[in-house]
This record gives C-alpha cells, structure tokens and sequence, in this order.
C-alpha cells in the first residue's frame, strides 16, 4: 500500500481523536488502539497503545491552547486532581498483574453507563458561591454560549480526589478511559460545571498520557522493533512518521473541536458526553468478550 | 480572575505543540525525502515533553505569586509523575 495513504489514514483518525478530546475531555485510546491493531498499522498492543498515547498529548495540548488560555480548563484544580489520578495510576500498574482484565472491562462499562443515566437524568447542579466569601474552592470562567462569568465552588474535594485515584488505578490496568471517569466525577460528584469538567480533563490527560509516552519513547517503541507487514510493505522503516501523523491530524481536529467546545451551550454538551459514553461502554464490553 | 497561570500555562503549551508540529511537518518531508528520522524523532520528544513543562511552568509562576498552597500541589505533583516514571521505567 503507499505509504501516503497509511498516513493520510492516520491524520484522519487523529483528527477524529482530536476533535473528541477538547469537546468532551476523552483522550479517545478506546477506539485508537482497537483500530491501530485491526488496521494492522501496529505490530503490537504496546505500539498501538504509544501511539495512541501520542495523539491523546497533541490533541490535549492543541486543545489546552485554546481551553486553558481562555480560563475554561482549571489549571488548579487540573493539578490536584492529577496527583490521586498519578498516584492511582502507579497503584493500578501494580495491582493489574493479580487481576483479569475482562472483569474490569465489565467493571469500567457498568461505572459510565451509570454514570452516562446519572447524567441524563439528573439536572446538573453546580454551587454557586455566596458573595464576598472566596474559598480556595470558588472558580470561575466565561460561558461564551451565554456570554456570562459562570462562578462555582467546587464540592466534595476529598471525596473527589479519592475517586480519582480509583480512576487512575482503572485507566491503567484496563488502558481506557480516565477521562470517562473523571469528566462525570467532576460533574456529577464535585458539581463542577460540565464546560469546566471536561476542558479541565482534556487538559489533565495530557499530562497523563505524558508519563505513559516517555516511558515508551525511552524503551525505543518509536524507533526500534518490528514493524508490522503492513507498514514494511509500504516502504516505512519506523513507527516515527505514523505517530507524527497521528499527533499533526489530532493536533487539527483539537482546534476545530476546541473551538466549536467554548460555544455550544453546557446543556448540549453534557447530553452528548453521556451518549458518548454509552456508545464507549458498548465498545469496551466488546472488547472484554474479545471480540474486538 | 486569576488568569495569569492560565495564560503562562497556555503559552508554554502552545510553544511546545507548534515547535513539535513543525519539526515534525518538516521531519515528514524528510523523511519522504532521504529517509532521515532525526527531525521526526526531535518533534515527537518536544510533543511528548510540552504537558510536563507546562506543569512546570505552572508551578513557577504560582510560586511568582507566592500561592504556596496550590505551589505545593504543582510540586507534589511534578514528584509523583517523576516516582511514577522511575517506577515504569524499571
């Protein structure tokens, strides 16, 4: 096949991943991997996954250009989190050898469906913050859909961080979705606006991705290893230009979605994240019966 | 508001990416051209980097404004992700 065509392919998911990744905070690694495997551009599950990772950072760093730079993302409370979801995330990488990995397939499937009905059919409800008492807890930032300062106090710190933890510890033994679990803790627990939850985790999961991806940058996976049939039979010595594919179509599709993420009205966007999240459960439990 | 962390933050990102982009985009062309990787290898190491130095960056400018609580919260935080990737690497 020409190598063109590969790479085009790749712009073209990353775009898609990109787009995903500023409107609703998901780094997008539950379609990414599956796809990179079928289409037979990875050789194997840990090529997939490190360039899957180098998407999830162009796009979350193309997005947080437009998102933290406007005051959507909140860089603090971004920060905070990500420690318990780090913390988390080494917790689960030790423990994942003791578990099956379709158990908590199923696990992470039951969690967004409940979160996704959670979402549909509970209004959102945020805090608003009396006048003149400023917490460390009271944020704010412009809803450019209703061009208003939207004020908030964010709830149940502890509690949040906590659940964090437990989403780290999941993404990383299962390989998808902090964000799935993060986006509707923010929300539905902590009462952060949803325009606010899910900037602030597209933000966050690049710093995620970051420590996954150095770790594979160093081990080589970019530059040494077999590459599969598909990508030697086009000519290609190196996983190095189809991650630069990736990156440069997310790095688009972020813009165009972040852009189109500060408009849209917060009503919409927490209706579409919850089909998002419907359509992720059903991609995961498929993945858990080995089917995909 | 405060918004100065934001904008730092946001401008070490945006550094980061479009510096990665364009090594890259060149590095594609030469790649295509004589089969070099070493502009492709430079973009993905800035791409990969540009999140953790952001944190960074947020951690200095909140020490600048001497917002010790949240300074304390970036610090842990860039010493948890150092822990996690000795951790990995080993």
């Amino acid at each position: 096949m020409d190598p063109l065509i590969i790479l085009l392919g790749l712009v073209i998911l990353g775009l898609c991943s990109g787009l995903f990744g500023a409107l609703f905070g998901l780094g997008g690694g539950v379609i990414f991997v599956p796809i990179l495997l079928l289409s037979g551009v990875a050789d194997s599950a840990t090529q997939a996954v490190a360039m899957s990772l180098t998407g999830i950072i162009a796009g979350s760093v193309g997005a947080s250009t437009v998102l933290v730079d406007k005051g959507l993302s909140n860089v603090r409370l971004g920060l905070m989190l990500e420690i318990t979801t780090c913390i988390g995330a080494i917790i689960g990488a030790i423990v994942a050898t003791y578990l099956e990995s379709w158990i908590l397939m199923v696990l992470f499937s039951v969690i967004i469906i409940y979160s996704g009905l959670r979402m549909i059919v509970n209004p959102e409800r945020t805090v608003e913050p009396s006048d003149g008492e400023e917490t460390p807890m009271t944020f704010e930032y412009r809803d450019e859909s209703v061009g208003e300062e939207v004020r908030y106090e964010v709830q149940n710190v502890k509690g949040g961080l906590g659940l964090c933890t437990f989403a780290g510890a999941m993404s990383s033994m299962t390989g998808v979705g902090g964000g799935a679990i993060k986006v509707p803790v923010m929300n539905i627990y902590m009462h952060i606006p949803m325009k606010a939850a899910s900037s602030t985790s597209s933000y966050m999961i690049g710093i995620t991705a970051f420590s996954g991806a150095i770790t594979y940058f160093t081990a080589g996976v970019f530059t040494q290893g077999d590459l599969s049939p598909l990508l030697t039979g086009a000519g290609l010595d190196s996983l190095l230009p189809c991650a630069a594919g990736i990156a440069v179509g997310a790095f688009i599709g972020s813009l165009v979605g972040a852009r189109y993420a500060r408009r849209i009205p917060s009503g919409h966007l927490r209706k579409y994240f919850s089909v998002v999240l419907f359509a992720m459960a059903v991609l995961v439990l498929l993945q858990a019966g080995g089917i995909l | 508001m405060r918004l100065e962390l934001n904008k730092a933050t946001a401008l070490t990102l945006r550094t980061g990416i479009v510096l990665g982009m364009a090594l890259m985009l060149l590095g594609l062309c030469l790649y295509a051209v004589d089969g070099s990787e070493t502009l492709l290898y430079a973009g993905l190491l800035v791409l990969i980097v540009s999140p953790f130095l952001g944190v960074v960056v947020s951690f200095a400018v909140l020490i600048a404004e001497r917002d010790w609580r949240w300074a304390g919260v970036a610090a842990l935080l860039v010493l948890v992700t150092a822990i996690g990737i000795v951790l990995s690497l080993e």
